[in-house]
């Protein structure tokens, strides 16, 4: 038993935090050019073979520099469904893994519970399929991204590969309320051809349960990040901020606070440490029951250290050219990711 | 990163699983189950049958008798007594006074005492609050003056548990009002509560159960061979004390057992909950269950620290979440149990049908003794945090 990072591992993390201190501009290039985009792949795919515990220090440093990348999206939920799909689409992966081509993950619609089936409804047609629906939040979507769609199929969920450039895709965009680029995907009766499937049935079930499963722990690890993040700016604030003639770390109520603010970060640094251990785990009920808790607490940790840093921070933190007005936005978006699972 | 126990680890469990299951007694077992108050025999025999094989005293290194156990064995050793319903052994004994005797004791003392500790051949008393220092312990105000090869101590002592069933208590006393600073005037002494001047007052706590006891020391002489390491350093013991009653504060397999008893009232006809209130508990269960997972992977982090050497003040963490947690788990449990859990077990009268309502207030102490939750807090911000 351990909590180490390797020494790969801690030079990863030194990488990462390395590159989101750097400004933003062109920050994918950069993320594919580290290679940090091939990550998770198999080596035979153009990946580098690396394991949750990678992903997760990768998510942290993100977290902590307050950046927003398609990371989650791209190369986690849609990287999820590609890499354990039955039969792995080895030429997209590769791609994938080296920024060449774009990705996204369509999943969530308006009005249907994130296990539930879709309404988005794909029916055969000779050899083609015809998708008809609409996904909503779909983030990071970039012009001539493919987006993987989760679907109802012949009365059974289907995983399939949607171009946004194909006939009959549109899309409306907008901003979600933590900054990050957001559309909403409509699809009128879009073909696609038949090797654009990923799983049917039960497959389909199962791909999709994972991708979700590991984009909860990469968003835990992300919000692990965010939380040090505000509490560090909290601790620097309460040492040099005076009022009253006294710094405002002299305050027991305050201190206390942070305090709180502590005991909740880590219990979830725990729940992310479990997740990126777990996440993996062959026995599905135990993953299932694994991931719950892990959005449980990272959920109510996200709300107590985001409040209380906005509250300690007094007005500033109300603000939003702030960077503690904007991580607790950014923390409550996961919280209510991890609500909603 | 790795959360899984070594294969010695492994067959250790077992072999730990196997003795508990082959050596505790029904009737402890289901008292311990159940959230009842225990018989001294049930805690004597039980301390006895651990320390035949060496087992009674998880932290004790092997130079002093003891296993000579890593951090992760006595985790996993008390995590099975825990699981199977066992008592822990005696704190006050096991992880208090041992401890301080191994470290700064004499001699003499060691000879006299460890052994007897170790098996419960002397039930020792903690002898540190009064009614003027509770957080604020240094501002004790017990006396003891030297006259010739004793000292004579006069003071009021508070909140002894289980001081009525105690043969020693080990105190604080000041030796040197005069001392510049107030933890500087402090010695550690032990006295045999049979000497004369020694009266011991039962106070019955909100769960109705008499545990803790206020304890006089009128012009008791206690020989200057019965002090521990030097006269006004006891501060230093106190405090290596209070250190080592932290770990292993966190208490998981506890909670688990009252959110099992919880499980249990949940599905009780007794309870006579509608499907509404079932589904709202069984989500706060939920809840207190998630945070206990994340709260064991925490210990075991800060478990993982203390295996490599380092020192965790994060240990607080441990104990304010794992007091959070029980308490909201015994509080969960009286809400389930329905009216079965009204009827009370008054001490000196036959156990209730349910102990949730005693297991309830038992634990609204929880956040007050070993540190109340607010000094705690006090130890992160500056130990910690920096602040």
């Amino acid at each position: 038993m351990n909590f180490d990072l390797s020494e790969d591992q801690a030079m990863l993390k030194d990488t990462a935090e390395r590159l989101f201190a750097q400004a933003p501009g062109d920050l994918w290039t950069r993320m594919a050019e580290l290679g940090l985009l091939a990550a998770p792949f198999a080596e035979a795919d153009g990946g580098l073979g690396l394991g949750p515990v990678e992903t997760m220090v990768l998510a942290e440093a993100a977290g902590r520099a307050q950046v927003l990348t398609p990371y989650a999206s791209s190369i986690v939920a849609a990287g999820t469904a590609l890499r354990l799909a039955p039969v792995p689409p080895s030429g997209l992966i590769a791609g994938l893994a080296a920024g060449e081509v774009q990705f996204a993950w369509g999943h969530e619609e308006l009005g249907m519970p994130g296990g539930q089936p879709r309404r988005t409804r794909a029916r055969s047609s000779g050899e083609s399929w015809i998708i008809s629906g609409r996904k909503t939040n779909v983030v990071h979507v970039a012009g001539d991204a493919r987006l993987v769609v989760t679907a109802t199929a012949d009365g059974g969920p289907m995983v399939l590969l949607v171009p946004l450039d194909a006939q009959g895709v549109s899309r409306r965009d907008y901003q979600l309320f933590d900054g990050t680029p957001a559309s909403e995907i409509s699809f009128y009766e879009v073909g696609v051809e038949a090797g654009s499937v990923l799983a049917r049935g039960p497959d389909a079930a199962v791909l999709t349960e994972r991708a979700r499963e590991h984009l909860v722990a990469f968003r835990a690890s992300e919000a692990v990040g965010l939380m040090q993040a505000l509490l560090d700016a909290t601790l620097e604030h309460l040492r040099t901020r005076r009022q009253f003639g006294e710094p405002l770390s002299s305050f027991q109520a305050l201190r206390h606070k942070a305090a709180e603010m502590l005991v909740a970060l880590e219990q979830a640094r725990s729940m992310a440490m479990l997740a990126a251990l777990s996440v993996e785990d062959p026995e599905a009920a135990t993953r299932r029951k694994t991931i719950a808790q892990v959005r449980t607490v990272v959920g109510k940790a996200c709300k107590l250290v985001g409040q209380a840093a906005v509250q300690l921070h007094g007005g500033i933190g109300v603000t939003e050219e702030h960077p503690v007005g904007r991580g607790f936005r950014q923390l409550t978006l996961i919280d209510l990711e991890m609500e909603r699972g | 990163m790795d959360l899984s126990f070594s294969p010695e680890d492994i067959a250790f469990r077992d072999e730990v699983r196997a003795f508990v299951a082959q050596n505790l007694s029904p009737v402890t077992r289901r008292k311990v189950e159940q959230g009842r108050a225990l018989d001294k025999a049930d805690v004597v025999d039980w301390q006895r049958a651990l320390n035949r094989v060496g087992w009674a005293t998880p932290s004790w290194p092997a130079s002093a008798g003891g296993p000579g156990w890593s951090a992760v064995q006595r985790y996993i050793f008390m995590d099975e007594l825990y699981a199977a319903c066992a008592p822990e052994p005696l704190s006050f004994n096991v992880s208090m006074i041992g401890p301080v005797l191994i470290a700064y004791g004499s001699d003499e003392q060691k000879a006299r005492f460890l052994q007897a500790t170790a098996n419960l051949d002397i039930w020792w008393a903690q002898g540190f609050s009064e009614p003027g220092a509770g957080s604020d312990l240094a501002a004790l105000s017990a006396t003891a003056v030297l006259d010739g090869d004793h000292y004579v101590v006069n003071g009021q002592k508070l909140w002894q548990g289980m001081a009525h069933r105690a043969d020693w208590m080990f105190t604080l006393v000041r030796t040197d009002p005069k001392a510049a600073k107030k933890q500087g005037g402090i010695s550690f002494l032990l006295v045999d509560l049979k000497s004369p001047g020694v009266t011991i007052r039962p106070i019955i706590t909100i769960d109705g159960r008499h545990e803790v006891n206020e304890v006089f020391l009128d012009d008791v002489r206690v020989p200057v061979a019965d002090r521990v390491g030097e006269e006004n350093q006891g501060w230093t013991y106190a405090k290596y004390l209070l250190s080592n009653e932290r770990t292993g504060i966190a208490r998981i397999g506890m909670t688990r057992r009252i959110l099992a008893r919880v499980d249990d009232a949940l599905v009780s006809v007794e309870a006579g909950l509608t499907e509404a209130e079932r589904a709202r508990h069984a989500g706060e269960a939920a809840v207190i269950e998630a945070e206990l997972r994340a709260l064991e992977i925490t210990q075991l982090r800060v478990l993982a620290a203390q295996q490599a050497g380092q020192v965790d003040p994060r240990s607080s963490i441990l104990k304010i979440k794992g007091v959070e947690l029980r308490q909201a788990a015994s509080e969960l449990l009286l809400r389930v149990v329905g009216p079965v859990g009204y009827a009370f077990a008054y001490e000196g009268r036959d156990e209730a049908p349910s102990e949730a309502a005693s297991n309830y207030f038992t634990l609204r102490a929880a956040s007050i003794y070993g540190g109340a939750s607010e000094v705690q807090k006090n130890i992160i911000a500056s130990s910690v945090l920096g602040l």
